[in-house]
């Protein structure tokens, strides 16, 4: 929950798609056995959210950049989207 | 003078009590905790950072510990040529801090894996593994969630940096416990004085475990440490 006015920073990261992702696999499986014919794929990430005061996406962009880089993702194996939510 | 060994201890490590019994038990050898707050190595010979779940592996295996304090020293460490081994999560720390090359993945089945294994010996032309021969077998147990290792294009990879692979032997489709590339089960750094591998060698240490291969390589090492001591 945001405290005030504030914005939030959406960070999705999932497996580059050359790599293997067997969580995305294994619920693919079960989601044709449900009935998902028609799903070519699923693939499973993980969503980081980071708060901030209210303020310029502009003036936070290089912080979060940062941190995706050295912290949250892995370059290596990772690739992620950023989204802002106000 | 007696060898130190610094087994570090992160808030989820779980394998340093066996990983220091072991060392404990080989003669002239003193097992050190080294708690992850910690900003120096107390002078210790060999730095082992041990199994478990550090930081709950939360966020990725290993991206949280790399953080912690000792990390520092242990890189300042491992840059001036010293010992550096990481077992399991020790081993998934040491990628995500850069030390060695590549990144350890989620299972290929997705299931966590806890059985013997037999590795095979790549290379014996280091610190780590002078006293075995090439080609031979060794039998230690695996316990991993995340042990598939992948290069992952990583510049700093070379396949020369393979010091242990799963041994495949015929008819043997389940060698591979993980779906590593490449059979991998242990890589060097390009120095060749950091070393990762997933297999626990403590737990095959004890008459009572069903192999002591694990003794024969954590012996190796010290001995070639204390090959490089100057006679007094």
């Amino acid at each position: 929950m945001k405290e005030g006015n504030g914005m939030e920073c959406w960070i999705l990261i999932r497996l580059k798609e050359s790599l293997h992702d067997p969580q995305g696999q294994a619920t693919l499986q079960v989601a044709r056995k449900l009935g998902s014919e028609r799903l070519r794929n699923v693939r499973v990430g993980r969503l980081v959210i980071l708060e901030f005061p209210e303020g310029e996406q502009e003036e936070y962009k290089a912080e979060v950049e940062r941190l995706a880089r050295e912290l949250l993702v892995n370059p290596l194996i990772e690739e992620y989207t950023i989204q802002w939510r106000s | 003078m007696a060898l130190v060994v610094g087994v570090v201890v992160f808030p989820g490590t779980n394998c340093e009590r066996e990983t220091l019994r072991a060392f404990q038990h080989i003669p002239n050898v003193e097992a050190i905790p080294l708690w992850h707050n910690e900003r120096n190595l107390e002078g210790v010979d060999l730095v082992i950072l041990p199994g478990g779940f550090s930081y709950g592996d939360y966020l990725r295996a290993g991206a949280l510990a790399r953080f912690s304090p000792i990390m520092e020293a242990i890189g300042d460490f491992a840059h001036s040529g010293g010992l550096v081994l990481g077992i399991c999560n020790g081993f998934q720390i040491l990628v995500e801090a850069h030390l060695l090359p590549g990144a350890l993945l989620r299972n290929e089945h997705s299931r966590f894996v806890s059985r013997w294994v037999k590795i095979r010996v790549e290379r014996n032309d280091l610190p780590w593994t002078h006293g075995f021969q090439v080609g031979e077998i060794l039998r230690m147990p695996v316990a991993h969630g995340e042990g598939r290792y992948a290069s992952a294009d990583d510049p700093s990879f070379s396949p020369e940096l393979v010091v242990f692979r799963y041994a495949r032997e015929e008819g043997d489709e389940g060698a591979n416990p993980n779906g590593s590339e490449q059979d991998i089960a242990g890589v060097v750094n390009p120095s060749l004085n950091v070393l990762g591998l997933m297999p626990h060698p403590e737990r095959a240490f004890f008459p009572y475990h069903p192999s002591q291969d694990g003794r024969r390589f954590f012996a190796g090492i010290l001995s070639w440490l204390e090959s490089r001591i100057p006679a007094e």
